[in-house]
């Protein structure tokens, strides 16, 4: 029982929106923990405790107040911003209409959930400790819905690139799911 | 408080518990040094989820749950399908000795 080697455990305290200006002030932090450009990073984040005081410290000049506390008592928490997720819907969108989207409000709603599920992924999986963290976050999302946005996932990591490409989705083959999200060779 | 779960004796029961600790508490930390175990340090919850997700935490960890229940029950399947067989192949064997 290969697939359950690893067991996801729910590793996030909270979740949190961020404005486009606010979410921008992380460009370093995703500059240095990134091999693809960072905008199409910054849909969402998840971010592990050992790098909460250098985020902290980058949203610092945007980010005050209750906000700002609610964000300093996790531990690890997940970033996202809707407002960059509805302008990658709006530059994007045609990339979609082959999945049969029929609005960008369609569209929006999709990916927010996907963003969502891919970052709850990351927090999932986030103490096994590896390279592969893009591959176990996108396998989560396809888990998690069961396929049905598997498309839209390939279409979003082709856009995407860097490590994102090739995700790894519920009906790909099972010993490469096996080897690249559950590491058993 | 901290729970274990070993891999290889995972079932309903124990997937249902780990579920109930991650919905109810505070995960401290989650340790895998050992092979086949993974430690889950916990406490009680202390911060609240952001209202406004909520529901959509709840879907998608439900979804996840149902997803390895399944192969849980599809490995419990497995199990008694191999031990009905070697059964099976048991009282053949006395049959073909008769």
């Amino acid at each position: 029982m290969a697939l359950i080697n690893y067991i996801g455990v729910y590793n996030f305290d909270n979740i949190f929106e961020l404005t486009k200006d606010e979410m921008l002030e992380l460009k370093d932090y995703m500059r240095m923990n990134s091999d693809s450009e960072y905008i199409t990073r910054l849909l969402g984040v998840y971010i592990p405790n050992e790098c909460k005081d250098q985020v902290i410290k980058e949203l610092e000049p945007k980010l005050y107040g209750i906000r700002l506390d609610k964000i300093k008592e996790c531990k690890n928490f997940i970033l996202i911003c809707p407002e960059i997720i509805q302008e990658f819907c709006i530059e994007n969108y045609r990339e979609f209409e082959k999945c049969g989207i029929e609005d960008i409000f369609e569209l929006y709603t999709i990916i927010f959930d996907n963003v969502l599920a891919h970052e709850i992924g990351h927090g999932v999986f986030a103490y096994i400790n590896d390279a592969d963290n893009e591959s176990k976050a996108n396998y989560f999302a396809s888990l998690t819905f069961d396929g049905t946005f598997d498309r839209i996932i390939k279409i979003m990591t082709d856009i995407q690139k860097g490590s994102y490409k090739n995700p790894k989705l519920i009906d790909d083959c099972i010993e490469d799911i096996v080897e690249k999200v559950y590491k058993i060779k | 408080m901290e729970y274990i779960i070993k891999i290889s004796d995972l079932d309903s029961e124990k997937l249902n518990f780990l579920k109930n600790i991650l919905e109810n508490n505070q995960i401290i930390n989650i340790d895998n040094n050992h092979k086949g175990e993974i430690k889950i340090v916990y406490d009680v919850k202390k911060i609240k989820l952001n209202e406004k997700f909520n529901n959509r935490i709840e879907l998608i960890r439900n979804k996840y749950y149902r997803q390895l229940l399944n192969l849980i029950n599809y490995k419990e399947k497995i199990r008694l399908t191999h031990q009905i067989l070697i059964l099976f192949s048991i009282r053949l064997e006395r049959v073909e000795r008769y």
